[in-house]
């Protein structure tokens, strides 16, 4: 295990912040999301695929840097507690493609099985 | 009775002989490197003509693009999904160096490796890439 201090707070990649659409045409999960910075705090906004209205959610950003003394962002863990389910997600970024491995947790009287998924998405506007 | 030879258990896969034509619906178009930053290839495009396919790429060079022309396109199929095109290679040739490609498709992502061999006694080592597109 790794122990010291980083000499700047962890930086977030500018590259990341805005709206991004799954890679697969025919996904049944999350089709798009939106990155946002709010000071040095990161937000991720997706529209519940569990509700009627598919309103919007937000969650905080948790941000993983690549050792204890680095300021190198490299991953991501967010959590949304959604209509049917709670879906923890972790995130990480390589070479313009965000990778989204997510765990599907049904709440207490819903007898659908748990389910995982790894999905891909590109940033909205790149080409 | 099937006589065919195999070398490994998928060669007798039952799928394929059921396709004798690849679709290559997935593949064809212009796909862009999701990493605007790259410094390999910017963007390719693959097309069919009279049921053969071949890919034009064009490749980061100096804030502008280089187009390394075109090349025939060797496809796979990935058992036992169906007849749909899941891989494919094809080469580049440059004279003092030569480019490899073998790529594959998934989720809407196209993967594109790159092995890069140097012909021209430089000292330089070849190299591999690995990038992603979308259309």
């Amino acid at each position: 295990m790794q122990s010291s201090s980083p000499n700047s707070a962890p930086m977030i990649d500018p590259k990341l912040l805005g709206t991004w659409n799954n890679t697969w045409k025919k996904t049944t999960e999350i089709r798009q999301f939106k990155l946002i910075q709010d000071a040095s705090t990161l937000w991720m906004e997706i529209e519940d695929p569990t509700s009627e209205d598919n309103r919007i959610k937000r969650s905080k950003v948790k941000i993983y840097t690549s050792s204890p003394n680095s300021n190198k962002v490299v991953a991501y863990e967010v959590t949304f507690e959604l209509e049917e389910m709670i879906a923890k997600m972790s995130i990480n970024y390589n070479k313009g493609i965000l990778i989204i491995a997510c765990f599907h947790l049904y709440k207490e009287g819903n007898h659908a099985t748990d389910y995982f998924t790894r999905q891909f998405y590109s940033k909205v506007g790149q080409h | 009775m099937n006589n065919k030879e195999i070398t490994r258990d998928d060669d007798a896969d039952p799928s394929l002989d059921l396709h004798s034509n690849y679709d290559s619906s997935e593949i064809i178009g212009t796909w862009f490197n999701c990493d605007p930053d790259t410094r390999q290839i910017h963007h390719l495009s693959i097309i069919d003509s009279n049921g053969e396919l071949y890919i034009q790429v064009f490749a980061a060079l100096s804030n502008s693009h280089l187009d390394w022309g075109t090349s025939k396109i060797a496809p796979f199929i990935s058992i036992p999904d169906s007849n749909l095109i899941g891989g494919f290679t094809c080469s580049f040739d440059f004279g003092f160096m030569e480019t490899q490609i073998c790529s594959n498709i998934k989720r809407g992502i196209l993967v594109i490796q790159a092995y890069n061999i140097f012909k021209d006694n430089s000292g330089r080592p070849n190299y591999y890439s690995r990038e992603f597109f979308n259309q």
